[in-house]
């Protein structure tokens, strides 16, 4: 409930620094005003209204026009799940039957198409990207608090980090894997999904994503998919083209994996969840040994991902192929060391 | 929500200040935006190479069901030999390893040196052979509330830390340990740098709670608009002790205060804990707090800010009236301690009888082999003196007594028919066991014709989700004081008409009103004390209700969450009722506080899983001077007896002895 409060409060905020940014412009006539830039953006932004209601799922999201003639951007969800009850309403109350021209599973995007032109929107072609640390604005229809023609809302923010979403298995149950913009305004609530992020000039930077919370820390994120990690898809869909299918997560599973028997690997019993893996033992002989892998070493690292509990060691193991190299990161004492530990022929084969 | 309204204003405010300074030299709001843009890049840039990643790996999985860091984390590096400063937060899983990745990319264990138990945050140390780049460190002294701030995170992957900004909210917090800031604050930048505009170290982002002291506390405040960090200029005094290993803590003067209204009331004091730095400093129980290191204080809460950000070891003066007539004023020097002996009430053996309300206190019964029973005080005398103060009622005599401990000597002083007898005795430990009957209590007779609703009733709390219901005796009347059992059902399939039938015939003979919270969903948990606190204070400011005599408790999870509610309000409660419930794990006991008194009943099964636990938890509380009563019963059902309620209610019914 914290983040909703605050958002509130953060809407707030910005009605009060645009009011300070229109007295500076109108005592300097001419130049343009964060307020004039909001303008601007605000009809380019759309509220969508489709399937949902039931179970606290909001049945209302945002999105971007992306054409004169209609297309909208917006993100893949439930919202969407039928297109008999899927309205789109623009910035001046017009009220649209929207139809799905297709979506990209990867990048849980869609592409929505209504009957007009003539419309103001964000040119997908435009390069534009945003730095840590810069301002930025969030429009969306947060909480769906604006109807008919009302102007979606405008959050004022920071750019707090560009990062990618997989540094741990398991964090964050998306299938989107690529960058993202990590933002410092609360637009991790409902119906800001779709929405858009842009630089204080009014250049879009990024679609809004849904409502995503870190499994393993349980901290709501609030974050953007950059505009260059979709444009191609989006401008394929508009074009047209069908987006390639989503890959299967275990797909990357190899059929013959690495374990740590065969690398020659007796941990510590694991009795407790999240066992820390310790060397118990080493085979004679074995990958382990040849690696200069020692008993009481700690494993934590496969690769480069964590993998600081026998169960996560274990699953590591299974994406890697019997038949290539693994990289240990291990510690002994004080000591940081990296081991590469790799199969005979015959200990693959076997 | 008071904080984020106070922190827009000054936004708006800062943001005028601004275009009043540049407005000058006729800078547009577009280059004025490009600037704000390009200080804070440039402050960031400043911060990052001593704002290192933290690696916590292998530990335990879940701390309670609160928010635990799993991914990286941020660390500050301090000093150019290697010594790093995080938030406790991310160690409470107590990981088996900690590695640190420097501005050179590489990773490299450390070792976990020392924590400031005070402030919530820990020291590691990396082996290095050349010098770190250290912060240069802002004088909180030098703070305005209003100037921008920014929280940096190493979370995330990435050259550059994550950013938020903000402004400074406040400077003195969580009584003066902390500075608050509307940046937002959460695991993916606790233990990060909270920096300045020429990117300097203003302190650590740590969640803190102004109620709660463990680890993970304030947590639950993540980017809400109020974040904490702590002043490193405040720490920075204590880093050698850090580095040698030394473990810094609170400082602890041992003195606990009389009222209630800590914004009102005078740091007057009830009782000084014996070898306290108090009592070694000759500070007395009755004294007055009137100064500390030079500040005056006026009220209790001033005092609570002056001790606040103090250390254990730390030395200060403190300045006391002391006199009744004539206020004579004693400057002493109090050396702060990290622990105090825990305070024993002292016990005289008397139960007071509830129909009288001044002129003395008319001894209702006498404990057998009591203190009072060896002096010869018989049910029926009237208590006048306790030393040599006269007294009126039993509140008095309960703060006369509040200064000895068990073994200490006093003179009483009563009126036996038409005898005044005197008698000097030794004060003895509470007792542990109920007594085997007591003669029914008397109630005063009502002050009032009004009537009172008695029988079942809903108890509505506004805004909160939970059902509540009340069932009150016939004997409730204006002016008739009644116990309050605050009864925590089972979260599942609890009728409340059953109260009457299980509780009606122990609460109309023990004079107690029965209130029963439900949790809001299927089960207990800690989000539900809240609104136990709120059915107490609603049934206390609704019902007479005799305060010594307000009891929460309940069977299995109900007990262990009875105890949950009243650790932290002892204000509110004077017994915990708990069957088969062991104290919850990682509750710290709190200290015994003199003006707080907590008797603790628990029920235990012999052969239950739960049995040893109950045991542990029963000598804790014990060691920590808890009057504990143990109560062991052999029997399948969870279910209670009628024998055991009327135990239950017995001890209920001594809540109120001196």
């Amino acid at each position: 409930m914290g983040t909703v409060r605050v958002t509130i409060g953060w809407a707030a905020t910005i009605v009060s620094v645009l009011v300070c940014f229109d007295a500076i412009g109108n005592a300097r006539a001419g130049s343009p005003t964060l307020s004039k830039i909001v303008r601007e953006v605000q009809p380019k932004v759309v509220k969508i209204y489709g399937s949902g209601g039931l179970r606290g799922l909001e049945a209302y999201q945002s999105g971007l026009l992306i054409s004169a003639d209609g297309h909208v951007l917006t993100v893949w969800s439930y919202v969407l799940d039928s297109e008999e009850f899927l309205y789109v309403v623009l910035d001046d109350g017009q009220r649209f039957r929207a139809s799905i021209v297709n979506h990209d599973p990867r990048l849980e995007i869609a592409i929505l198409k209504i009957d007009s032109h003539d419309l103001p929107y964000f040119d997908l072609k435009q390069e534009t990207a945003a730095e840590v640390g810069a301002g930025v604005l969030a429009f969306s229809n947060l909480f769906g608090v604006a109807t008919g023609s009302e102007s979606v809302s405008v959050l004022h923010g920071r750019v707090s980090a560009r990062t990618e979403l997989t540094a741990r298995r398991g964090a964050f149950e998306t299938v989107y894997k690529g960058p993202v913009y990590v933002v410092d305004a609360m637009t991790n609530n409902p119906g800001a999904a779709g929405g858009a992020l842009t630089d204080l000039q009014g250049n879009l930077v990024g679609l809004l994503g849904k409502e995503l919370r870190n499994a393993l820390t349980n901290v709501w994120l609030n974050y953007a998919i950059p505009v260059d990690q979709l444009r191609q898809s989006a401008l394929d869909i508009m074009a047209g083209k069908n987006p390639p299918r989503i890959q299967d997560e275990s797909a990357e599973k190899p059929t013959h994996p690495h374990t740590v028997q065969r690398l020659g690997i007796l941990l510590v019993p694991d009795l407790l969840s999240r066992t820390p893996p310790f060397v118990d033992q080493i085979v004679p002989g074995s990958a382990a040994q040849r690696a200069g892998l020692q008993v009481d070493d700690l494993i934590l690292f496969v690769e480069d991902r964590v993998a600081d509990s026998i169960e996560s060691l274990r699953e590591e193991l299974e994406y890697i192929d019997r038949i290539d190299p693994v990289r240990l990161t291990v510690q002994r004492g004080d000591e940081l060391l990296e081991l590469e530990l790799k199969l005979t022929p015959q200990e693959a084969d076997r | 929500m008071m904080a984020p309204t106070s922190g827009r204003l000054s936004r708006v405010m800062l943001l005028w200040a601004i275009t009043t300074t540049v407005g000058a030299q006729d800078v547009s709001p577009e280059q004025l935006v490009a600037q704000e843009d390009a200080a804070i890049r440039a402050a960031v840039a400043r911060a990052a190479p001593w704002t290192v990643r933290i690696e916590t790996l292998g530990g335990l999985e879940a701390v309670g069901k609160r928010l635990v860091t799993q991914g990286p984390t941020t660390g500050v590096t301090i000093s150019p030999d290697g010594f790093i400063i995080s938030s406790a937060f991310n160690f409470v899983q107590k990981p088996a390893s900690i590695l640190v990745t420097l501005s050179d990319g590489k990773r490299r264990p450390a070792k976990l040196v020392a924590r400031d138990h005070s402030r919530k945050l820990v020291l590691l140390k990396v082996e290095t052979d050349q010098a770190l780049p250290v912060p240069e460190i802002v004088d909180r002294e030098s703070l305005r509330v209003g100037q921008w701030a920014i929280g940096l995170g190493r979370t995330y992957r990435g050259a550059l830390p994550s950013v938020s900004a903000g402004i400074i909210s406040a400077k003195h917090r969580i009584w003066g340990r902390a500075v608050q800031t509307d940046v937002k604050v959460s695991p993916a930048n606790y233990g990060g740098p909270l920096i300045d505009l020429s990117g300097r170290l203003i302190g650590i982002l740590v969640p803190l709670s102004p109620r709660q002291q463990s680890e993970v506390a304030g947590a639950e405040w993540y980017d809400s608009g109020i974040g904490f960090a702590v002043p490193l200029s405040d720490v920075m005094p204590q880093l050698e002790k850090l580095k040698h290993g030394e473990d810094l803590h609170a400082g602890l003067l041992g003195i606990s205060l009389k009222g209630k209204n800590i914004y009102a009331d005078r740091a007057e004091i009830a009782a000084v804990a014996p070898k306290s730095p108090a009592a070694d400093a000759g500070i007395r129980a009755g004294d007055v707090i009137v100064a500390v290191d030079g500040a005056p204080i006026e009220r209790q809460a001033q005092l609570k800010h002056a001790l606040g950000p103090r250390y254990a070891g730390e030395t200060l003066e403190v300045v006391v009236e002391r006199g009744e007539k004539e206020k004579q004023r004693h400057a002493v020097k109090v050396t702060l301690a990290k622990e105090i002996l825990p305070y024993a009430h002292a016990f005289l053996g008397v139960l007071p009888d509830r129909t009288a309300s001044a002129g003395g206190v008319k001894i209702r019964w006498v404990y057998p082999d009591s203190p009072a029973a060896e002096a010869g005080m018989e049910a029926g005398d009237l208590l006048l003196k306790l030393g040599d103060q006269v007294i009126d009622n039993v509140e008095q005599a309960q703060s006369v007594l509040l200064p000895f401990e068990p073994g200490g000597r006093i003179k009483l002083v009563w009126r036996h028919g038409a005898q005044t007898v005197e008698k000097e005795v030794t004060l003895v430990d509470q007792p542990t066991a109920i007594p085997q009957s007591l003669p029914p209590a008397e109630l005063p007779s009502a002050s009032g014709d009004d009537e009172i609703e008695v029988g079942l009733q809903e108890l509505k709390i506004p805004e909160e989700p939970n059902d509540c219901h009340i069932w009150l005796p016939e004997s409730v009347k204006p002016g008739v004081p009644h116990g309050l059992l605050v009864w925590l059902p089972p979260a599942k399939d609890f009728d409340p008409g059953s109260l009457e039938q299980e509780w009606g015939k122990w609460c109309r003979q023990y004079h107690y009103i029965i209130v029963s919270p439900r949790p809001k969903d299927t089960r207990w948990s800690t989000t539900d004390v809240d609104f136990i606190h709120k059915t107490v204070s609603e049934a206390i400011s609704t019902y007479p209700i005799d305060e010594m005599r307000v009891v929460v408790g309940g069977l299995q999870t109900a007990g262990a969450v009875g105890f949950l509610s009243a650790f932290p309000r002892r204000d509110l409660f004077h017994g915990v009722l708990a069957v088969d419930a062991p104290v919850p794990p990682r509750t710290t006991i709190p200290a015994n506080e003199p003006t707080q008194r907590l008797s603790v009943l628990m029920v235990a099964t012999e052969g239950t899983r739960t049995m040893p636990l109950i045991q542990r938890a029963a000598d804790a509380l014990g060691a920590a001077k808890y009057p504990v009563v143990l109560l062991r019963r052999n029997q399948t059902s969870a279910k209670l007896s009628d024998e055991q309620k009327d135990q239950i209610m017995r001890w209920a019914d001594t809540l109120d002895r001196l």
